[in-house]
């Protein structure tokens, strides 16, 4: 009886695990596929190439039927983006949403939710691509390590990876936070100032909590 | 003489995920509407026998776990030709763990060995529609493994619980008889929930194998080749 093989390749890959945190884009470019993705414009890009290298990037997951969490947190956003960011995005600050449903979400109807939720603004594109690709973006930025809950892919809208990748730095986050937390995540992700910046950065947070001490009795500001 | 669709599907490619179920020898399986409506045909042999075994083992690996794999064996008596292969958690010769296609030299013994209170097999035969739908499970998480895009970064044990779970569980999407154990963490999830991580993928084949007794293909039902393979592997036991 002749026998082959159903798989050839046993020179399996250790699991990308990046313990060497020295150099930090290189450690990010290990654990993030360069996989090709389609925009909402229609253009082919490389999610780590093109996307990410060089910027810093709000990641969100959403995708065009959801009636819930994702037009909520797409809301949210478009309101933080015109508020708030309107002068950074597009410009050193990107923000980017993977449908979780690249089977039903071709770059059409991306188009149609973007202009449906008012979201066709600058530095904010919508991709799909390979169910693959997907899910491997999807488990890496936003697993629970819970086997169940990380397959309902409905449980991953409405929550922010927000990667710095020139410092090879990501930051988690909620789109339905208060709009401070949710700006001071977005703040968090920016290189550290000089020692003096930093310095009165502190002085002036101080004198926050100080105030909201003398008025309340209890520290508010975070 | 090989069998012609077999030789279609590229090794370690994901291969069409559904077939025009063919009735044959101790897989009489009646496919759910929603299986005999996204079939299409290909030319099956009838010849051809279709086998998914769940195998793994217990204390061997310093946590108490062991190797376990699911492993995929496509038989054509008539055309003198066997198609096996295997993904699962396994110990490579240094000792480390490894997740992904399971070498031969590993997985033979695997499901050959004689059962004892420290291993467990279950032989389950499958529908085409079937055995596709693992194969396109296997599949991926073999490219996952190859190409180091694992969805448990630094956990392999997660993958290969992962694995366990959507390998089973597309056998049964199109074969209403396997009864099958939910995996999923929950409060129900006894197996999860009482024990170590690295026992799960004992423990849940142990379950599904109480489960499916009289699912489980003895030796004498076995095509003879495919006996003997797994027989001959693991030192003529």
């Amino acid at each position: 009886m002749k026998r082959r093989e159903l798989f050839s390749g046993f020179d399996t890959v250790a699991p990308g695990a990046c313990l060497d945190t020295s150099d930090g884009n290189r450690c990010l470019a290990n654990l993030i596929p360069n996989a090709l993705f389609r925009t909402h414009e229609n253009e082919e890009v490389r999610f780590y190439d093109d996307v990410l290298k060089g910027k810093t990037v709000m990641v969100m997951m959403m995708y065009t039927t959801c009636e819930t969490a994702c037009p909520a947190a797409t809301q949210r956003m478009v309101e933080i983006h015109r508020r708030y960011l309107a002068d950074r995005m597009g410009k050193d600050l990107f923000l980017c949403n993977i449908t979780l449903k690249p089977h039903e979400d071709d770059p059409a109807a991306l188009a149609a939710y973007a202009k449906e939720h008012g979201a066709l603004l600058p530095g904010w594109t919508f991709l799909t691509g390979d169910r693959y690709d997907v899910d491997t973006l999807r488990y890496t930025f936003f697993s629970h390590d819970h086997i169940g809950i990380d397959l309902d892919e409905s449980a991953h809208a409405g929550m922010i990876k927000i990667i710095n990748e020139p410092l090879g730095r990501w930051l988690h986050a909620d789109a339905f936070v208060s709009t401070r937390t949710l700006l001071e995540h977005i703040e968090w992700a920016k290189p550290l100032g000089s020692y003096e910046e930093e310095l009165q950065k502190n002085i002036r947070l101080q004198q926050q909590i100080d105030a909201d001490v003398e008025k309340h009795g209890y520290r508010r500001t975070v | 003489m090989p069998i012609l669709w077999l030789g279609a599907a590229p090794f370690g490619a994901a291969p069409a995920q559904h077939h025009e179920h063919h009735d044959h020898a101790g897989a009489a399986v009646d496919l759910p509407d929603e299986c005999a409506a996204a079939a299409h045909g290909r030319d099956a042999s009838p010849n051809v026998r279709h086998f998914m075994i769940l195998a793994a083992r217990r204390g061997v690996f310093y946590d108490g776990g062991g190797p376990s794999a699911v492993v995929l064996i496509a038989v054509d008596e008539t055309a003198g030709e066997t198609l096996t292969g295997a993904v699962g958690l396994y110990a490579d010769e240094a000792g480390g763990f490894r997740f992904g296609a399971v070498p031969r030299a590993v997985y033979d013994p695997l499901v050959g060995a004689p059962e004892d209170g420290d291993s467990v097999m279950l032989r389950l035969e499958l529908s085409p529609a079937q055995y596709d739908d693992v194969l396109g499970v296997l599949s991926t998480w073999e490219r996952r493994a190859r190409e180091g895009a694992l969805l448990y970064r630094g956990d392999l044990l997660m993958n290969q619980i992962l694995m366990l779970k959507q390998a089973t569980e597309a056998a049964a999407r199109c074969g209403r008889e396997i009864d099958l154990y939910a995996l999923d963490w929950g409060i129900e999830d006894r197996i999860s929930e009482d024990n170590p991580r690295s026992l799960v993928p004992f423990l849940f084949f142990a379950e599904l194998k109480a489960r499916n007794e009289r699912l489980h293909v003895l030796d004498e039902r076995m095509p003879r080749a495919a006996l003997s393979l797994l027989v001959s592997s693991s030192g003529g036991q």
